[in-house]
């Protein structure tokens, strides 16, 4: 049961940092941008990247592939997405499932599809509580909750924060009261970009660097981000990790066993996991389980 | 204000050039230093004109490490052929195409070289899940099909105009349950890639585990590609088998064999099936005392490959795989001689009269009645210190 615990902190804070860059460009600008995965893949292959090319220590390399991808993460939507949304918020998902693609398909063309792994030792695992976990592992679980913890704080407590929810709530009204809407959206693609790469980076540092590694998530990613109610940042990081609890405990239970023998989920169920829990809670409660009000994309 | 917009798009504009810039580098960073070739035979300066065969292999992708020691082969036999009577009076070229460890660019890299180069021998790949289709394109188009890696036993059934110059695992399966059932493993886990390769291995060695007495307590195909594999380890980890048999392209091994070790998993309870593909890419410390079978390197007949392998490439042998390109190449060229003229059918029947008895560096080639090697010498070894070691026997559970 401990493993089951710490494979789901693991799996969650991956998720989270994913689905909080998504609910959040879906509250202020009303889309949901299928690119903002292959965010963590461009963290990642920019980390990757720096640290090849610069001769710095590996927190550095890390700020530096975050920032980048936060400041493309605005470019992108600078250059891109401000055209499609003048069409339609359709046009625009679907301008990104595009982008998405071609940002895989760019980094195959220009550094080969063999995955890469970062310069890091190797680690045992450490017992705790019957759990094996790698330092790497804790390192990641609490980064990404720090990570978590000082965005909600911004938008709960500082006046940018404010400004984003007033967009995310309405964006006439806030306009009407002065707020900067093309600041506030530069913002928070910024904020989306670099949690994005936060999340590419830690999953390298884990395991490796591959170009899937972005999309892999997808179902999942967009699964938290429904279910905690899009544009809900809380609702996302809970249901994140709810997620991956469940996620885990399916893979772990022996249902055989009902029926006195043995028999496992395939691992390579996990991704229908999310999307059985989506499909139930759309049906059920289309809000999603964390949002308060009714459904308004 | 004018000044501040020209000022941010300045930045939006250099992260994304810089990005790309970035990505550029990269792609440059890990290309093999050691082609700087020192000592190549020189050219027979007689031959006049060319004749071209075709290969596709892996030269990136998880399987990049093994791709490129595939064409090391090749070059050697190349070198060898042209620093004598060449093929057909003529210089013999092989062209290698890249698959990417992928189907579906597998197939179009055969297709190239079919319609394009016109070659018609075509040598490939490594990943039985992209040796198949390749052989059956090759077969659809009649061009002869020569399998140097592949071991799924699917691929004797492709067609007459595909060979294989590699054992498939019927024999290996056979080899690997009866040395470990016999140094006393009976309950094993199995791991391998969900593919043609995994389930036909799968297939191989349960059956044969089961007529010398031993037993698969658990089995998994993993999906390839993953970024992780915690969950199939812990489901072999909890299976608590005497040891688990394994096999998986380069780099997805690498990262199997680090979780593995991660999970406090014990390297030596591991075996890998073709050990040298395992842990070529491996964290040498995740994989010690790890134990496996493999093709033999060489055979009787193979030191002079080896010396002209060490002074061309400066190392040892990297896989126990290029000296069966090496053969691909030879054999290819012994039959279009043969056969007097580059006309697939005819190169065909004269490679199934070569391979009657081929003395290769890798050993004596047979092939069967559907073209494809009938005995195959493997090997057991064990990771020393990130150095594969040939032993004669499985060490027991025990030791």
């Amino acid at each position: 049961m401990g493993q089951v615990i710490v494979d789901s902190l693991v799996r969650g804070s991956e998720l989270a940092l994913l689905a909080v860059g998504l609910t959040l460009v879906f509250g202020v600008l009303r889309f949901a941008n299928i690119a903002q995965v292959e965010f963590a893949t461009l963290g990642a292959y920019g980390m990757v990247l720096v640290a090849s090319v610069a001769g710095v220590g590996i927190l550095l390399q890390a700020l530096i592939a975050i920032v980048a991808v936060g400041l493309l993460a605005v470019a992108v939507y600078r250059v891109v997405f401000v055209r499609l949304l003048r069409s339609s918020a359709a046009m625009a998902m679907i301008g990104s499932l595009a982008l998405s693609i071609l940002v895989r398909a760019v980094i195959q063309t220009v550094t080969g599809p063999d995955p890469k792994e970062l310069d890091l030792p190797l680690e045992r695992g450490v017992d705790i509580g019957g759990a094996l976990v790698t330092p790497t592992q804790l390192r990641l679980v609490a980064i990404s909750a720090v990570a978590l913890a000082v965005l909600i704080a911004v938008l709960r407590l500082t006046p940018l924060g404010r400004s984003i929810r007033a967009v995310s709530a309405n964006p006439e009204l806030a306009a009407a009261a002065g707020i900067n809407r093309k600041r506030i959206t530069d913002v928070t693609w910024f904020i989306a970009g670099a949690l994005g790469a936060l999340a590419g980076v830690l999953l390298a540092m884990d395991t490796q660097v591959s170009l899937d590694m972005g999309f892999g998530l997808l179902l999942p990613v967009f699964a938290a981000a429904l279910l905690g109610g899009l544009g809900s940042v809380g609702g996302a990081v809970a249901a994140a990790y709810l997620l991956a609890l469940v996620e885990n405990l399916v893979l772990k239970i022996n249902f055989g066993s009902l029926v006195g023998g043995d028999g496992f989920v395939p691992v390579d169920y996990r991704a229908a996991v999310g999307f059985v829990m989506l499909v139930v809670v759309l049906l059920y409660r289309p809000q999603g389980l964390f949002g308060r009000e009714a459904r308004r994309a | 204000m004018p000044f501040r917009h020209a000022a941010r798009r300045a930045v939006a504009t250099a992260a994304v050039a810089a990005l790309t810039v970035g990505l550029a580098a990269c792609g440059s960073g890990d290309d093999s230093k050691s082609s700087a070739a020192q000592a190549t035979p020189k050219v027979n300066p007689e031959l006049k004109g060319q004749v071209t065969i075709g290969a596709v292999l892996p030269l990136t992708g998880a399987s990049a490490t093994i791709g490129k020691d595939q064409q090391r082969g090749i070059e050697l036999a190349v070198d060898k052929i042209n620093s004598g009577g060449g093929v057909l009076g003529k210089k013999l070229v092989v062209k290698v195409e890249d698959s990417e460890g992928q189907a579906a660019s597998a197939v179009n890299a055969a297709r190239k070289l079919v319609s394009v180069d016109k070659t018609p021998v075509v040598i490939g790949e490594y990943s039985s899940g992209n040796t198949i289709p390749i052989g059956q394109y090759l077969q659809q188009r009649k061009v002869v099909h020569i399998n140097a890696g592949s071991s799924s036993p699917d691929i004797a059934k492709i067609g007459d105009f595909s060979f294989s110059v590699i054992g498939l695992d019927n024999i290996a399966g056979k080899f690997t349950a009866e040395k470990l059932v016999q140094a006393g493993y009976h309950k094993v886990a199995f791991l391998a890639p969900n593919n043609a390769y995994g389930t036909g291995l799968l297939k191989a060695t349960r059956a044969a585990l089961q007529q010398s007495g031993g037993q698969i307590v658990q089995s998994l195909l993993y999906t390839e590609g993953q970024s992780d594999y915690r969950q199939e380890l812990q489901r072999l980890k909890s299976a608590n088998a005497d040891i688990v048999i394994y096999s998986a392209y380069g780099k997805e091994a690498a990262t199997i064999n680090k979780e593995a070790y991660q999970l406090g998993m014990d390297p030596r309870k591991f075996f890998g099936i073709y050990l040298t593909m395992c842990t070529t890419d491996s964290d040498p410390r995740a994989v010690d005392g790890q134990q496996g079978m493999d093709v033999n390197y060489i055979g009787p007949n193979g030191s002079a490959y080896k010396s002209a392998y060490e002074a061309k490439y400066g190392e040892g042998f990297r896989t126990s795989f290029s000296g069966y390109t090496y053969d691909a190449v030879t054999m290819a060229a012994k039959a279009i001689n043969q056969a007097g003229s580059v006309d697939p059918a005819k190169i065909r029947d004269a490679l199934a009269t070569v391979g009657k008895r081929y003395e290769g560096v890798t050993g004596a080639i047979s092939f069967d009645a559907h073209n494809q090697r009938s005995e195959q010498p493997y090997l057991i070894a064990t990771m020393k210190d990130g150095k594969v070691s040939e032993e004669g026997e499985v060490r027991g559970p025990e030791a």
